[in-house]
């Protein structure tokens, strides 16, 4: 087997806006923050960057999910592009990191900014709901309003909210294989304990277990601390083709494999089964296009949007079997920052504020650049796996430079 | 003559002549039983204005009258006219306080004399009555009480060439005490409405008070307030209230006024929809050709779903294709509406308005297939008594075009 084209890739950079509650600030100038951050750390210039990627693109709905595209982006930096490509219909959010890899394998571009930005904490400040998916009708909602494509078959029945067919998924693998939200507390918690060691989290303050279960139900069996918290912030990376990684002034972060599989059904009311979700599909190809496996892991950063979510990416990517990711989250010990593999480093979707996908990326690359600081994994870890999205998704295996 | 308020009691202030008579006989009109209050009881010239007048035209229309002839400012006179009233039909489901007092005079020359006599008959008095009224409505659950105002009293009356502070004062107090009363008796069922004139109508009492100073462009006939007075009691109490509803803005919204209408102003003084629930939203799908016959199929009750006329395999949601053999051949075929939920969420967000929470929603697995599964609700049962595995069937809600396939439990097999 030829290696996969994704390894012609690095991530040459990183860079986060300010993320916070509430921040106020118009979505552009967070990505510009970013951007600008993630072009210095590669120590590149504007000037260098010949190709932009993003999820979702410039979308006016759901509030806050979006906010800037390709075309804001450029034309703020006067970018001088010979590829770019934003759009939703991606395995999720690590979709145009995929796309910028392939984009420098193919010689389509040499220096790829990424971006993902969200200021849905703003954007619903005033009382708007939260997080309803794409597609949704929002604001004032009258008997006249219609939905069409994949939100027609969910929203006429109360359920606009991703956490409906995620809360269903998760009641269906507490029937299937007696899961509990003892156990499941064991995400929200020890990511909690972790956001507490980074200053930029939106939650530090610690979580007991009464906290967690005597939190607001949102829709069972998951409470308001199973749902990620809505943030305002951009994160950047800068993706490269691999061979000026030697020239740069950071060591890069490698791209060993990607899973950007959809096998199964991916309408949110029809998959196949409830307790995979169909992020399994990506996992399951992750580890065809490597050697390495699960155990050579040394942290998961896996995508929390809803606490559930990650305990379905333990058991698709293989780090404990199928139906036993109640057990192996448990307590958190296997997933604290020195257990056997250190979950969500800075705090997750659930605790750090949702970022949306990339901000997994952006972490992951600082642990293995070994620049977490306070909650930099012990042991000089070398392999990441990062995953976005759910119910269908993407995967990463990430690797230091040595 | 229509009976849409046949069985009911209105008591009518100023019923004697003017706005007033022309209110009862058109409540009468509409149906409803009437007792006149009015100052002046009898007028011994024939055909002269006075409650005994009202009755007769009253008693003409075919409905009872009760003569309650009172002074107004008189608190004593005016209970035992209300308990008469009561005594007599039996109950008040209308009250509609048109008695009023005009005085087309500025600051100089309104002795503070007839500003009491203002307050009295234009505020006191409907206050009055309406707490004598009200015990009736409340215990029923339902009623009305319309106050006359004028526009002179909202603030859009500065476009209107009146000063008359005395009067104008009163009016604007009636307003306000009628939002406030809304506010507070909207929990009962009992509504609180101001209705106005639009335009300057010529009755006796304008005429008595007025010069020809005073005559106003856009006279109306007084026709037009006692139509809006019946189409205001004509509406739910719960759902009409706090408003402050002009004459030909209505007619006009009813389509019933002719020439350039002055437009029905958003004139809410309550947003209702703050203490009622609104009726529970669904947002609808949008139907197209390919979904609009699973949308619809509900319409003879039953269910039905894309099917291949070639395999026989249900594909869901519909596509122009079989998902199994890719024939195109496809159509809709019926299924049984039978199965058991396959997943379960008790929601308890308040995503939309109006839904009673916390409700359920499922993935229902159809009997004719093992991957025919459809997201619903699950109703008719307490969520805590729904679990994983339970059988279901459908029953459709209909809403506009569309019949919603929700599920309720099937008990025990037959």
């Amino acid at each position: 087997m030829t290696a996969p084209g994704e390894r012609d890739a690095v991530i040459s950079g990183i860079g986060q806006s300010a993320v916070g509650r509430r921040l106020g600030r118009d979505p552009l100038d967070l990505t510009v923050d970013a951007v600008l951050a993630a072009i210095a750390d590669a120590g590149l210039e504007p000037a260098d960057i010949d190709g932009v990627a993003t999820y979702p693109g410039a979308q006016t709905q759901p509030p806050g999910f979006s906010g800037v595209g390709v075309t804001e982006l450029q034309d703020a930096l006067r970018l001088e592009l010979r590829w770019f490509a934003g759009g939703l219909e991606m395995p999720a959010q690590l979709g145009p990191v995929v796309l910028a890899a392939l984009a420098v394998g193919a010689g389509l571009a040499r220096h790829v900014v990424v971006f993902r930005t969200v200021w849905e904490a703003t954007a619903q400040g005033d009382g708007g709901r939260a997080s309803l998916a794409p597609g949704a009708a929002h604001g004032p909602q009258t008997e006249a309003a219609r939905v069409s494509g994949f939100m027609q078959w969910m929203a006429p029945f109360g359920a606009p909210s991703a956490v409906s067919w995620a809360a269903m998924a998760a009641g269906r693998h507490f029937h299937e294989f007696g899961t509990t939200r003892e156990q499941l507390a064991g995400i929200p918690m020890t990511l909690r304990v972790n956001a507490a060691r980074n200053p930029a989290a939106v939650y530090r303050t610690p979580m007991t277990l009464d906290d967690y279960l005597g939190a607001r139900m949102i829709s069972t069996p998951l409470g308001l601390f199973d749902c990620d918290v809505p943030a305002d912030g951009s994160t950047a990376l800068v993706v490269s083709h691999v061979d000026t990684g030697g020239d740069l002034p950071q060591p890069p972060v490698r791209i060993e494999a990607a899973g950007t599989a959809a096998r199964g059904r991916v309408y949110r009311d029809q998959w196949d089964d409830y307790t995979t979700m169909g992020l399994r599909d990506a996992a399951a190809m992750l580890w065809e296009r490597t050697d390495l496996g699960p155990a050579d892991v040394d942290l998961a950063e896996l995508y929390d949007g809803f606490s559930i979510i990650a305990l379905y990416w333990l058991e698709a990517l293989g780090f404990c079997a199928r139906g036993e990711g109640g057990a192996f989250v448990e307590g958190g010990t296997r997933i604290a920052l020195d257990g056997d593999l250190p979950l969500n480093t800075h705090g997750g979707q659930l605790s750090a504020g949702r970022l949306h996908g990339l901000g997994l990326v952006h972490e992951a690359c600082l642990q293995l650049r070994h620049e977490a600081g306070a909650r930099q994994v012990p042991g000089d870890p070398e392999v990441a796996v990062v995953s976005n999205g759910g119910p269908t998704g993407g995967a990463l295996l990430l690797t230091g430079w040595r | 003559m229509s009976d849409s308020l046949t069985g009911r009691v209105a008591l009518v202030t100023g019923a004697s002549r003017g706005l007033g008579r022309e209110i009862a006989l058109e409540l009468a009109r509409r149906g409803a039983d009437v007792a006149v209050m009015a100052r002046t009881a009898e007028s011994a010239e024939a055909g002269a204005p006075s409650v005994a007048a009202t009755v007769s035209a009253v008693e003409a229309l075919g409905r009872r009258a009760v003569a309650a002839p009172c002074d107004l400012t008189d608190d004593e006179a005016v209970t035992e006219q209300v308990a008469r009233v009561l005594a007599e039909l039996g109950r008040i489901d209308v009250l509609v306080n048109c008695a009023g007092v005009v005085s087309l005079t500025g600051v100089a020359e309104t002795t503070v004399k007839r500003l009491d006599l203002l307050w009295k008959v234009n505020v006191r008095a409907p206050f009055l009555l309406m707490q004598l009224a009200l015990p009736g409505m409340t215990e029923r659950g339902s009623g009305h009480v319309v106050n006359v105002g004028a526009l002179s009293s909202q603030w859009r009356g500065t476009q209107i060439p009146l000063g008359f502070p005395g009067y104008t004062a009163t009016k604007a107090a009636l307003v306000r005490l009628s939002h406030a009363s809304a506010l507070e008796l909207h929990p009962t069922g009992v509504a609180v409405n101001v209705v106005a004139p639009s335009g300057f109508v010529p009755t006796q009492g304008w005429r008595a008070a007025s010069d020809d100073a005073h005559e106003l462009p856009n006279q109306e006939p007084p026709e037009y307030l006692a139509r809006t007075v019946a189409w205001v009691v004509e509406q739910d109490p719960a759902a009409f209230t706090g408003r402050f509803v002009d004459s030909q803005g209505l007619l006009a919204s009813l389509g019933e006024l002719d020439g350039a209408p002055i437009g029905w102003d958003d004139l809410a003084m309550v947003d209702v929809s703050r203490f009622s629930p609104p009726t529970p939203v669904r947002v609808l799908p949008e139907l197209t050709p390919a979904t609009a016959p699973f949308w619809t199929a509900g319409a003879d009750g039953v269910l039905r779903f894309q099917h291949c006329d070639d395999c026989g395999y249900f594909t869901h949601p519909p596509s122009p294709v079989c998902a199994r053999c890719r024939s195109r051949n496809v159509g809709f075929a019926p299924v049984s509406g039978r199965g058991a939920v396959y997943a379960l969420t008790e929601n308890h967000h308040p995503w939309l308005p109006g839904w009673e929470l916390p409700y359920l929603v499922a993935a229902v697995q159809l009997d004719e297939q093992d991957d025919l599964r459809l997201m619903t609700n699950i109703i008719g049962s307490p969520p805590d008594t729904v679990g994983i595995g339970d059988r279901v069937r459908v029953v459709f809600e209909h809403r506009e075009d569309v019949w919603l396939p929700l599920f309720e439990l099937e008990g025990e097999p037959a």
